[in-house]
Parts: C-alpha cells; sequence; structure tokens
C-alpha cells in the first residue's frame, strides 16, 4: 500500500533505505552462550626457575627478558590461610624448585586451582630475594629499598596464563625435618610422623588477625615452624593434638623453615602421640650431706650434696629450693639440669665461687648466686626436688625458722650422719649432727670455722 | 482537542458565546497550501481565560468584552501559532479566511523525548523532569527541555516528583518514588502529542498539581490527527535506531475511532560505552461516541525498555578512559554484556469516561497498571570485585598506599588497565567453575525486582457556575501492591548459589533452602502495600482585570511492609507485617492575575502543601527488616512564585522570581563507611532536613522578521540546604561483636553541619541565546549557545557530622582536625562551567495530502567535555583517612561524576498520509 502510494517516487527510495540501514542492527538479548575458558597451549620455550633465579644479583630487579617460566599451583588461598601470592613448583612430582609470585588478587583460588599449570610471562616482573626466599611480583619502596610487592590487579591475568593442561594432582614430596632443604621452597611437602609441641596443645591455630606460629614436632624433636593467618577460616580452631602426617607449603624466614598449610585438611593427625624420650630420672640415693654457714667466713658457705648409688645420675630437671625463715613459698631456686652427679660422688654448691677457693683451695662444681639455697645464715629450710616434683631430701621445716629450733645451724654447720644411705622427705633431727651458736633441742653449741670444722667434697 | 494554554492561571473553555459582551471577532482557518479547513484550532485573545475551538466547517466565533489593542492568538496541532494583532472597540471585527501554515518545527517537539526520556543517568540518581515540558511553547521551558536538558538542567531545581503526570487523567506519579516512569510509555511519541500543561504554581484543571507544573496527555483517538504516520530514526545518543509507526482510523461513523501505534529503539551500545537499548512500545486505544456529550475510551499501552546502564566515574578514571568509559560490560564471546541492566516492562490500562457539556466537564477513569522493573547486578560472594575501577585496581591505590606512594606499581596498574579496562566474563565463568568451588557460585548474575500491581480510581469535574466562577475538583484512589525481590538470573557456570550474607556469615532465608538455583528468589523478599487517597476542590474567579483561584487539598496515604524471608540478622523482625504507616495531610494554594493591558499582566501564586514522605524514605532498610525511620514526618513545602508576562507583536516573553523552601525531608541513604566510630555498611537516615529553591527564570522571544526569530533565556538560581539535619547510622549487629558501632545496631550522630551547602539539583545558572530561521521553502534552521554553570556533586552528609573528627584508633579529636583544617577539606567544590552549542534544522514536503519530512539536529558541536553532576562518595568518614587519601591529590575514594555527551546527532524521517 505503502509502495503504491510512492510509486515513482525517489522519496520512497530513501526511505526504504534509510529503514533498511536501521534494521540491520540489533540487540544481544540476555541469554549467553557459555564462554569458552580461555587458556594457552601456545609452545612457549620455557625457561627454569633457577635460569631466573641466577638473574638475581643482590637487589630486587626488574626482569626485561621475554621469558616465559612453566609452574603447578601448590598454594590456595580458599581457606584464607594464604594471602594475595601464589605458590607453584616446576613439577607435579618429584620437583626440583619452586616458586611465589605475590598479588593484588583476592580469592585467586578461583583462578587457579591447585595441580594448575601456569605460563607466566616474566618480562617486567620483578624479581627479589630476602633471607633466602626468592619471589617474583610488583614492587614497592620503603626507605629507598626496592623489594617484591604485589603485582597490581589489572595485569596479573597479562602475566599469569593458565594452561590448557588438565589439572594435575601434585604429589608432595615427603620428607623429614631434618632432610629439608633449601631446594624444597615454595614447594609442595609432607612430613610424615609430627605433632604440635605438648606445650601448645589446646591452643588456637592462630591469634585472631595475626600472623602466629606454631611448633610441629617430629618423633625425634625436631622442630618445625608453623605460620597461620590470623585471617584464615580455621584461626579459631583448636590445633589437634595427635600425630600425623603435615601436608603443606614449604617456605622459609630469617634462614629458618617454616611450613604453611591450605586447609586443615592439610594435617592428618590421627595417630596416638609420639612417645615421649626418657632422659629425666629419679633417685632417693642423692640427698644433703653438708650445709655450712661458717662463723668467721659467710662468704665461704657451700651446700653439698652426695650420691650414695653405685651409678651415676643425670640431674636433669632436679631443683634445689629454699624456703626463707618463715617462708612456705619457694625463695629462690636452683636449676641442677646442667650436672650430673657420679656414684659416690658429690656436688659443693658455693654462692661465692671466687671466695671457696680462696678458703677452701679448690673450685665448687656449681657457683650459684647469693641468697641461693647454697647461701643459708642458717634459719632457712632447704629441700631437694626430682624432675617430677617429688621432695627426694628436705633440711628443716617449711614455715619454721630455724632460731633456736633443732634446725638451726647459724654460724655452724649440718652434716649428715655418715649411715645415712638415702634422702627423706621429711626432715628427721636424728639424721644429722648440727652445729650452732645458741644449742638448742640437741643440737650443738659450737660455733665452727672455715675451712678446718668443714669438710667439702668429702663424706 | 488541543489546549496549549500556557501561562494561563486557568485553563477554560467555552463553546456558547456570552451575549453581553461588546465585541465579536469571527472567522474561518484554512490549511495554507491546500486550503483545507482546519476543525481543530483553538482560538483566543492573549491576556483572557477565554478560548474557544473552530467548527467543522473551521469557523470560530468569540466575544469578549475587553477594550483596546489586543493580540488573537491562534494555535492548532501541527500547525505554526499565528498572532493577529487587533483593536477592540465594541465593533465585531471579520477576519475572513485566516491561514496557518504547516509547522515544520513540530518534528523537534516529537523528538523531544530522545533526549530526556532517554537520560544517560540511573533514574535513582538523576531525575530531571523536562519531558514534561515537551508540548510547551514557553520560550524559557522550552530551552529548558531542549539545550538545557542534556546537561541535566532542572526547571527551579526541583526533582521530578514535584511534577505530575497523568494519562486520559490517571495519575501515573509512582508512589515509592513520587515520580513519573516516562518509560511505561516511552517510544510512543506520536500518541502522546495532545497534552496540556499548567506551569509551576498556577491552577490546573486535572489536579491540585505539584510546585514544578502538571502535564494532562490526552490519549484520546479523538484529539489526535486522523491518518497514517511511519518515522525512522538514526542517531548515536541512547539509541542508534527508531521506527514508530501510527494509525488514528479518525471519527467513523461518527460514532468510533481508534488509534494502533508501534514502535522500537534499539542499539547495541549508546553513545555511553556498553549501553545496549532494545525498547518496543505498543498502543491501542478505542474511543466510542455515545453521544455529542459523553465517551468512553479503552486504552492499553505495552512499553518494554531495556536499557543497559553506565556508572559515575572519578576523575583518575576519566583522565584515562574517556567520557565514554562505561565500566560495567566486558566482552564474552565477542558480545558486549553488561553487568547492569535495567528492563522496565509495566503494562497499562485505562477505561475512561467523558463528559462535556454547557458549562461541565466530568472526567472519570480506571487504571490498571502490573508489571515488572528489574535492576541486573554481578554479585560477588568470597570472591574479588569484578568492577574494573574498585578502587584496589587503579593506580592511585598505589599512589595513596600508607607507606609512601609507589609510582612504579601505579604506572604498571594504569598500564593494566588501559589494556583491559572492561568487566572480564571469562573470568567469571573460570570461578564459578572452579574444581575447588564443587558447583557454588562465587559470582552471579540476579536481577533487584519490583514487581507492582497498581489499581487507580478517579474522577474529576469542572464545573463553570457562571461566567465568572468555576469550580474543579477530583477525588483519586491509589491501591498498590508491590513485591520485592531479588531473583537469580544466571549462574554462570556453577550449580547452585549458597545464600547467605558473606559478611557476617548469617542466613539470608532461614527457612528456606539455602542453596538457590537459576530463577529463586533469594537474598531478601518482601512485599509493600500502599493506599493513597486524595482530594482537592479549587474555585477559580474570572473578570477582566482580575483573575484568581483558590484550592485545598486533603490526603491520606498508608504504607505497610511485610517481609517474606526471615534473615539471621534481623530474625524478630525480618518476617512478617510492619506496623502500618499512616498520614493524613493538608494542602492550599492561591494565585492571582492582574491584567495591567492586554499585552502585559502580572501573577503572584503561593502554595503550602503538606507532603507524606515517599515510601522510599519510610523504611531504613527494607531489604532486611521491618524498621521504620523513627519519628517520621511529612514534608512542609512553602512556595510563592511572581512573573510578569509580555505580549507585544514582536516581543514575547516572561519573567519570574520564586522561592521556594522545604522543611522537615527525611531521606535514607546506604553505602559503607570507615566513620570515626568505625566502620560498616550502614544505613544513614537525614531527618529535619530543609532545602532552599530561589532564583529568576527569563525568557524573552524577538520576532526579528517573518523568517528570523531571536530568543534569550536565564535561569539565575540558588539550591540549597537550609538545616543542619539529624544523622542517625544503622547497620546489624551480627557481625564479630568486637568491631560493632554500637550494640544496639544504631547510632545517633547529631546534626549535620550542612546549611549553606549547595544541593546537587543540575546548573544553578544557565543562559541561552537562540536564532531560528524559518524559509518559506519549508525549511528552517536554529541554533543555539548555551553557558551553563554553578553546578555542584552531591555532598556526603557523614562527613559533615562530629564523627567526622574522631580518630578510631584513639577515640579522640585528630590533633590537627582544626576548623581550618577541616574546612578545607569539606569544602564543595563546583563543577566546571561550560558552554554548548546545539543546531537544529529540518525540511518538509507537502504533496497531494502526503506528507515527508527531515529533521536533524546535531548537540554540543563542539565536543564540548562537561559534568553533568556528580556525588562524593562517603567511605572516608573520618578526618585523618580523607587527608591522607586526598594527600596525593589523586584520591581511591574521589567524587563520582557522571560525563554529558560529547558532539551527538539525531536524524529523523518521517512520512505521513
Amino acid at each position: 500500500m505503502i509502495k503504491m502510494i510512492f510509486k515513482n517516487n525517489y522519496l520512497f527510495k530513501i526511505y526504504v533505505l534509510s529503514i533498511m540501514l536501521v534494521f540491520n542492527a540489533c540487540v544481544k538479548n540476555r541469554d549467553f552462550d557459555e564462554p569458552e575458558l580461555v587458556c594457552s597451549d601456545e609452545d612457549f620455550s620455557i625457561v627454569s626457575i633457577s635460569e631466573l633465579k641466577n638473574l638475581y644479583a643482590g637487589e630486587t630487579v626488574q626482569v626485561q627478558e621475554d621469558w616465559v617460566i612453566k609452574g603447578y599451583v601448590v598454594s590456595s588461598d580458599k581457606s584464607g590461610n594464604f594471602f594475595n601470592v601464589l605458590h607453584f613448583q616446576d613439577a607435579s612430582s618429584n620437583p626440583t624448585e619452586g616458586l611465589q609470585i605475590e598479588l593484588e588478587l583476592r580469592d585467586s583460588h578461583l583462578f587457579f586451582d591447585i595441580g594448575r599449570s601456569v605460563f607466566i610471562k616474566i618480562k617486567g616482573l620483578y624479581l627479589g630475594q630476602s633471607n633466602g626466599l626468592f619471589k617474583i611480583g610488583g614492587v614497592f619502596t620503603s626507605f629507598g629499598n626496592r623489594s617484591v610487592g604485589r603485582l597490581p590487579n589489572s595485569v596479573v591475568f597479562d602475566h599469569i596464563l593458565l594452561s590448557c593442561d588438565t589439572v594435575e594432582k601434585i604429589l608432595p614430596k615427603s620428607v623429614s625435618i631434618l632432610e629439608l632443604n633449601k631446594s624444597m621452597v615454595n614447594t609442595l611437602v609432607r612430613i610424615d610422623n609430627i605433632e604440635f609441641k605438648e606445650d601448645e596443645i589446646g591452643q588456637s591455630f592462630a591469634v585472631e588477625k595475626e600472623e602466629t606460629q606454631r611448633t610441629l614436632v617430629d618423633c625425634e624433636d625436631n622442630e618445625l615452624i608453623l605460620i597461620n593467618s590470623g585471617y584464615s577460616d580455621f584461626q579459631a580452631q583448636i590445633i589437634p593434638d595427635k600425630m600425623g602426617v603435615a601436608t603443606g607449603v614449604l617456605t622459609m624466614d630469617k634462614n629458618e623453615f617454616q611450613l604453611i598449610i591450605r586447609t586443615v585438611d592439610d594435617l592428618d593427625f590421627n595417630f596416638e602421640r609420639c612417645e615421649e624420650l626418657i632422659d629425666e630420672f629419679t633417685s632417693t640415693s642423692v640427698f644433703i650431706s653438708e650445709i655450712a654457714d661458717p662463723d668467721n667466713n659467710s662468704g665461704a658457705r657451700f651446700l653439698e650434696l652426695y650420691n650414695s648409688s653405685n651409678e651415676s645420675l643425670s640431674l636433669k630437671g632436679w631443683d634445689l629450693v629454699r624456703y626463707t625463715n618463715t617462708s612456705s613459698e619457694v625463695s629462690s631456686t636452683i636449676d641442677l639440669s646442667d650436672y650430673s652427679i657420679d656414684a659416690n660422688g658429690l656436688i659443693v654448691i658455693s654462692p661465692n665461687a671466687l671466695e671457696f677457693e680462696n678458703v677452701y683451695g679448690f673450685l665448687p662444681t656449681i657457683s650459684a648466686g647469693t641468697n641461693s639455697p647454697a647461701d643459708s645464715n642458717g634459719d632457712d629450710n632447704i629441700a631437694l626436688i626430682d624432675p617430677f616434683g617429688t621432695v627426694i631430701d628436705i633440711f628443716g621445716v617449711i614455715g619454721e625458722d630455724g632460731s633456736n629450733t633443732n634446725h638451726e645451724f647459724e654460724d655452724g654447720k649440718a652434716v649428715r650422719i655418715i649411715e645415712v644411705i638415702s634422702g627423706n622427705s621429711v626432715f628427721t633431727e636424728s639424721e644429722w649432727f648440727i652445729y650452732n651458736d645458741t644449742g638448742n633441742n640437741g643440737t650443738i653449741d659450737k660455733p665452727q670455722n672455715a675451712p678446718f670444722d668443714y669438710t667439702p667434697g668429702i663424706r | 482537542m488541543i489546549k496549549h494554554l500556557l501561562f494561563l492561571l486557568v485553563v477554560f473553555k467555552i463553546s456558547i458565546l456570552q451575549s453581553q459582551v461588546n465585541s465579536t471577532i469571527a472567522g474561518v482557518i484554512e490549511e495554507t497550501t491546500n486550503g483545507e479547513k482546519i476543525t481543530n484550532a483553538v482560538v483566543m485573545v492573549e491576556g483572557s481565560v477565554f478560548s474557544i475551538g473552530t467548527n467543522d466547517m473551521g469557523e470560530f466565533s468569540i466575544t469578549t468584552s475587553k477594550k483596546g489593542q489586543f493580540i488573537l492568538n491562534i494555535t492548532a496541532q501541527d500547525y505554526v501559532t499565528k498572532r493577529i494583532p487587533i483593536f477592540l472597540d465594541g465593533v465585531n471585527l471579520d477576519l475572513g479566511t485566516i491561514h496557518l501554515e504547516r509547522d515544520i518545527i513540530f518534528e523537534k517537539t516529537i523528538n523531544l523525548v530522545n533526549i530526556t526520556d532517554d537520560e544517560l543517568l540511573d533514574d535513582e540518581v538523576n531525575s530531571n523532569a523536562l519531558a514534561l515540558l515537551q508540548s510547551t511553547k514557553d520560550i524559557f521551558l522550552n530551552r529548558a527541555a531542549f539545550d538545557f536538558g542534556q546537561a541535566f538542567f532542572r526547571v527551579r531545581g526541583y526533582d521530578s516528583q514535584y511534577g505530575e503526570v497523568y494519562l486520559n487523567g490517571m495519575p501515573m506519579n509512582k508512589m515509592y518514588d513520587g515520580r513519573p516512569q516516562w518509560n511505561n510509555w516511552g517510544g510512543l511519541n506520536d500518541v502522546i502529542r495532545n497534552q496540556q500543561y499548567a506551569n509551576g504554581l498556577s491552577a490546573s484543571d486535572f489536579s491540585f498539581g505539584g510546585i514544578l507544573g502538571n502535564t494532562n496527555i490526552d490519549l484520546r483517538p479523538s484529539g489526535l490527527r486522523p491518518g497514517t504516520r511511519l518515522s525512522s530514526s538514526v542517531s548515536n545518543r541512547t539509541y542508534s535506531g527508531r521506527l514508530m509507526a501510527t494509525y488514528n482510523s479518525g471519527l467513523k461513523k461518527d460514532k468510533y475511532a481508534y488509534i494502533l501505534s508501534a514502535s522500537r529503539r534499539w542499539a547495541r551500545e549508546g553513545y555511553i560505552a556498553g549501553t545496549l537499548y532494545d525498547s518496543y512500545s505498543l498502543y491501542s486505544s478505542f474511543e466510542y461516541l455515545l453521544n455529542e456529550q459523553n465517551t468512553l475510551s479503552a486504552t492499553a499501552i505495552v512499553a518494554s525498555n531495556r536499557r543497559g546502564r553506565s556508572s559515575a566515574i572519578t576523575e583518575e578514571v576519566y583522565k584515562i578512559q574517556g567520557n565514554r568509559y562505561n565500566p560495567y560490560w566486558g566482552f564474552q564471546n565477542g558480545k558486549i554484556r553488561n553487568s547492569r541492566e535495567r528492563n522496565i516492562r509495566e503494562p497499562l490500562f485505562l477505561l475512561n469516561y467523558n463528559h462535556e457539556s454547557n458549562g461541565l466537564v466530568i472526567k472519570a477513569g480506571l487504571a490498571y497498571q502490573t508489571g515488572i522493573y528489574k535492576r541486573s547486578r554481578l554479585g560477588y560472594f568470597n570472591a574479588p570485585n569484578p568492577d574494573p575501577t574498585y578502587y584496589r585496581y587503579l593506580p592511585s591505590f598505589y599512589l595513596n598506599s600508607p607507606i609512601g606512594a609507589n609510582f612504579e606499581s601505579a604506572v604498571l596498574a594504569e598500564e593494566g588497565f588501559i589494556q583491559n579496562p572492561q568487566m572480564n566474563w571469562d573470568n567469571i565463568f573460570k570461578a564459578n567453575t572452579s574444581l575447588g568451588q564443587e558447583g557454588e557460585a562465587a559470582y552471579v548474575l540476579y536481577d533487584d525486582t519490583t514487581k507492582d500491581n497498581q489499581f487507580t480510581a478517579r474522577v474529576n469535574a469542572n464545573i463553570d457556575i457562571n461566567s465568572h466562577l468555576r469550580v474543579d475538583f477530583g477525588l483519586t484512589y491509589k491501591h498498590l501492591t508491590s513485591e520485592n525481590y531479588a531473583i537469580i538470573d544466571d549462574l554462570i557456570g556453577a550449580q547452585y548459589h549458597r545464600d547467605i550474607d558473606t559478611f557476617s556469615e548469617t542466613l539470608n532465608d532461614v527457612v528456606g533452602n539455602v542453596n538457590k538455583q537459576n530463577g529463586d528468589n533469594f537474598n531478601y523478599k518482601y512485599n509493600f502495600e500502599g493506599n493513597m487517597t486524595d482530594m482537592y476542590a479549587q474555585l477559580n474567579l474570572n473578570y477582566d482585570k482580575v483573575n484568581a483561584f483558590i484550592s485545598g487539598k486533603y490526603s491520606k496515604v498508608d504504607y505497610q511492609r511485610n517481609g517474606l524471608f526471615q534473615n539471621d540478622r534481623f530474625p524478630d523482625t525480618s518476617l512478617g507485617e510492619s506496623e502500618p504507616i499512616q498520614f493524613s495531610n493538608w494542602s492550599g494554594k492561591s494565585g492571582l492575575t492582574y491584567n495591567i493591558t492586554g499585552r502585559h499582566w502580572a501573577t503572584a501564586n503561593t502554595a503550602f502543601i503538606n507532603k507524606a514522605p515517599l515510601l522510599q524514605n519510610v523504611f531504613i532498610n527494607p531489604r532486611e527488616n521491618n524498621t521504620v525511620v523513627p519519628n517520621l514526618q511529612s514534608e512542609k513545602i512553602t512556595s510563592i512564585d511572581l512573573n510578569y508576562f509580555l505580549r507585544m507583536p514582536k516581543l514575547t516573553g516572561r519573567l519570574t522570581g520564586f522561592y521556594t523552601r522545604f522543611q522537615d525531608g527525611t531521606d535514607v541513604n546506604f553505602f559503607f563507611v570507615d566513620s570515626g566510630i568505625g566502620s560498616d555498611f550502614v544505613q544513614e537516615v537525614l531527618t529535619d532536613l530543609d532545602k532552599l529553591h530561589l532564583g529568576t527564570e527569563l525568557g524573552l522571544e524577538y520576532q526579528l522578521s517573518s523568517a528570523v526569530k531571536l530568543s534569550l533565556v536565564t535561569s539565575v538560581s540558588k539550591y540549597l540546604y537550609a538545616s543542619d539535619p539529624f544523622v542517625t547510622i544503622n547497620f546489624d549487629t551480627a557481625g564479630a561483636s568486637e568491631d560493632l558501632i554500637d550494640v544496639s545496631g544504631s547510632k545517633f550522630l547529631g546534626q549535620s553541619a550542612i546549611k549553606g551547602y549547595k544541593l546537587a539539583q543540575g546548573p544553578q545558572k544557565a543562559i541561552a541565546v537562540g536564532i531560528e530561521y524559518r524559509d518559506p521553502k519549508y525549511w528552517w534552521v536554529s541554533m543555539t549557545a548555551n553557558y551553563l554553570a554553578n553546578n555542584y556533586a552531591n555532598i556526603s552528609t557523614i562527613t559533615r557530622t562530629k564523627s567526622f573528627l574522631i580518630d578510631p584508633e584513639t577515640g579522640q579529636r585528630f590533633p590537627d582536625a582544626t576548623n581550618e583544617n577541616v574546612q578545607k577539606l569539606l569544602k564543595q567544590n563546583r563543577l566546571d562551567n561550560f558552554y554548548l552549542l546545539n543546531l537544529v534544522g529540518g525540511k518538509s514536503w507537502l504533496k497531494k495530502g502526503r506528507y515527508f519530512s527531515v529533521f536533524a539536529s546535531v548537540n554540543n558541536v563542539f565536543d564540548t567535555t562537561f559534568r553533568t553532576g556528580g556525588y562524593e562518595q562517603s567511605r572516608n568518614g573520618n578526618y585523618g583517612q580523607l587527608k591522607q587519601d586526598n594527600f596525593s591529590g589523586n584520591p581511591s575514594f574521589a567524587p563520582k561524576y557522571w560525563y554529558g555527551f560529547g558532539r551527538t546527532y539525531f536524524l529523523n524521517m518521517a512520512f505521513s498520509f
């Protein structure tokens, strides 16, 4: 009908033409096909990670070489234990090397699955090293020093290309703590027979919002630091108290190896804890054999211990404690851990080694401080404690000032009767010869003078 | 019957002549070229309120008691207005045959919608009401619509909610935001041409009205030109092509008439990158004449409008990417995919009854509207923000690093941003199909959806008591049910979406399944109910020297929310019905016109309006709970305008002064803030908010010769905050308790010291000079030079509260937050002033009753870059952080701006027969 009206009319032709011009445009509806997964199967000539590391000459550098490295992703920030960093190694199993790249990209696990192989275009990235740990990424400058920083988000996917290979399972390298070496840094390792250190049991993985160190130990008591983020999903969870297998990315700080787990599932702790290595022993054969407070020289005070058994004994864990005057709290302690006592041997402890040597002519076994259990003025109470907290021997009565009692040795001495061959956790007057300047309660009123009235080192 | 009766206080129509008048003017109106009688012309003596239509023979006869020099004004749809100077002294005048020329400029009017209803911006951010003005012949409003419009000029600085729009007398302003939704009839330009507009505070005979002005669009076939009209357009603005076709049967057998109209507009992308346009509109209307006085009509409008949205950007992003940049889109399989589309499809059905008889006009109608309003978004859940302009991705992030500017990384980030400026859909798909996700979505494309059902009933009557007195009254009832929910549109390769709030790790829908599929509702779901009843009555008085009106309105509004999801953050207040909220208000307005002579008159109008808060400002956080803004108040509007009109034979014009005060306003905003008292995603409630709008409007038009017309238009105004409103922030308390701002979930921040700051309501100063040449050989060109100035970005109110001065680390005032430093930091910066040159022209051919026309316009001829508006981001809610962020001169949370179009064209060809 329109055509009839416009017959032979040039206007009509223009009109139809214009309608046709505008009609060939149509608008995309809201339904979109799934995009092809973008991946790269380009045949890059790959440079090894160690070749890249060789570019490092003491300070952070921007790589100018048009190089590509290939890596298998081993870290994941899905649980929030990694943040803006991606660790990768050069093979899915038996890697020879690993590296990490710092990125301004949160939730990078959405793009880089564990086991995904990636090509990293190195040109323009920065390479740096600190405390033995190599990193690539962007850059930041602080007080004039350049360090590797996060790669700006807008270029992340220009530098890291997904390969078209399918995701491979990463086989972590199984090692022991002692076998760890620098070539394993930034790779995934697996350590068997490992547990958290006894005194950390009951704590959470990390303090909220703080990077927190926990200590893993193997059954031989070799230690390895576990680093946990205070922002991770499992930060508040209590660390497992059993023993098992730990898998994680090995990293390094101040030349010390550290492990970072991806998720709590990386700790497969299902076995009973390692048996204790027993190196602490108790014995009642060790006891106090002489305590001295010379009338003429308080600097010549000492305390002597005797081992009546026929075997020498390590004193690891043993303490000598003093309760001053009426105190029922421990006033001072000597830790005997570093010493052992020979079979039928003696240990002499002096608060003043120099004076002791002057007076008695030889050095004491242990030099303790003033006011220590070996520096009593004669009215204090002294006990010997084994590694398990048991009182093995005691002089005096805790809470009772020795003055004018049966355990005063002021200006004198207390000497164990020779027949005594084991310690006694209850003070028994009859086991001692006690000299002092009062002579009450069966003690002997006879002040003693050093060196002649004393027998340090002789039973 | 078209009534282009602007600037008149009272629109009046009489069909019987009065006998006591002194002069009768008569004539016949014909078309110049073919001598066809024009039957729908309107004739009036300028300065009076009487107008009269021509009869079937094109004849008119108008009688007046006026004496002296006057101008007879003859208007008809699609014809050039004719103004004939006459001298009245009681003698009858027969003017014989008066010829009207076909208006070749009306194409400009018909295509105005291209500029205005297709706002570049979100409706949420910008809403100017310029489409409202398209029918006016007032030179000021014309410039405002056609020329200032592209710079988001707002007449008197008013939001479009203050202008009312009616279709066949049925109100179209939405209950939610008070604004008319032009997209509901967009593209139907051919059938919405018959408009009646009442400007400002002047009286309208169909409504009490808003303070901006009121339009009634008469859609009935009998008011429109019979015949067929086809048109096609090409442009590079919001759409690239448009086709429209309209058929009007004309009156058949004196009994009925009908119109069918259809249009399609589309673009793969508009001027702003990635902004697709996909729209179609269908219209049908049937009118049945019961008899001479009574008609019935039924109308159906289906308009679907799908748009790709664009974002405001910071100056940093603009400098790198330019004014067409839009971060919302990216390529998927080589095709543009916009993550934020807006889709409006709200079909409208009208039934109308019209009665017009001697001294009585009754209009009654029923309207039903249903449909959806959707805005899509790409949600991210434990996944990186997909927006390429996210602050951590931009160069400024490195420049503003707390350990010192990192220039090398900033350069790298900029290179990357230039290389990869758009959203990466491939990565989004990769993330959603990542092995570790095991089917769980990291990204979800979803639609925030509003599904409204609204029923409206209305009756309006105009009764002439005698020749001096007329009474108008109307009664309206509206009922709205609005369903609101998010719905999953596309899981983008994932199997399901785990519907929890990722910040607090709490469930959004406690009762429902936590894992949601494509097409499921998630995140939030609630209904709004609203009822609105209003009635008004108006008394009009008309005498030779003085016209006056007074009107009063009573309105009653109630709202209620009904939560359909129970969420874990507000277990007790999220589900079920809120308390009902009710308002009832009185309003009044009045005006007076004094006719100095037939060529000079002055008017004064005043209004006092109490307006219930909009539904959008009643609930603090309707997506989550039933909490209502405490002590909610009605807004009080006091307005006055004074106008002087000039109608000389060659020079016409208007000068207006206006003063409007808005008091006790309420506003709800939401954003993430690092404030002096803590950081959180908050809903900010402002109460006792006052605003002041005052200024002048001038429009002058001078007919230099029969072919050349000159014009001058100015708007010099001030729009200010006029009080220090109270600020309360609200937040959920489900997050980590140690970081909570306040355990009660809300915190009163005291007053925000914003009194005196400028409002972001478009340029506060605008000047245009124009020249128009109209050749007798049916072509014309016009040029306008425009100067737009004093435009401001919206300020953040939370930074003007006392909490801004507090250091969140110490809880004490920042030591260097002296008044001087703070003022310097919070100074409101004016946007740049700018010039725009626009060219318009056209030519038409008329042959054997067939009409062909070409219309072309070029806007912003010199390709000036300019900002139309913007807003301060509220993220930096404490002095230390804002100072640090501004230190490098390139803040990460800088104000965001909307950029205007550069040079654009529009070309239209139309054919009618």
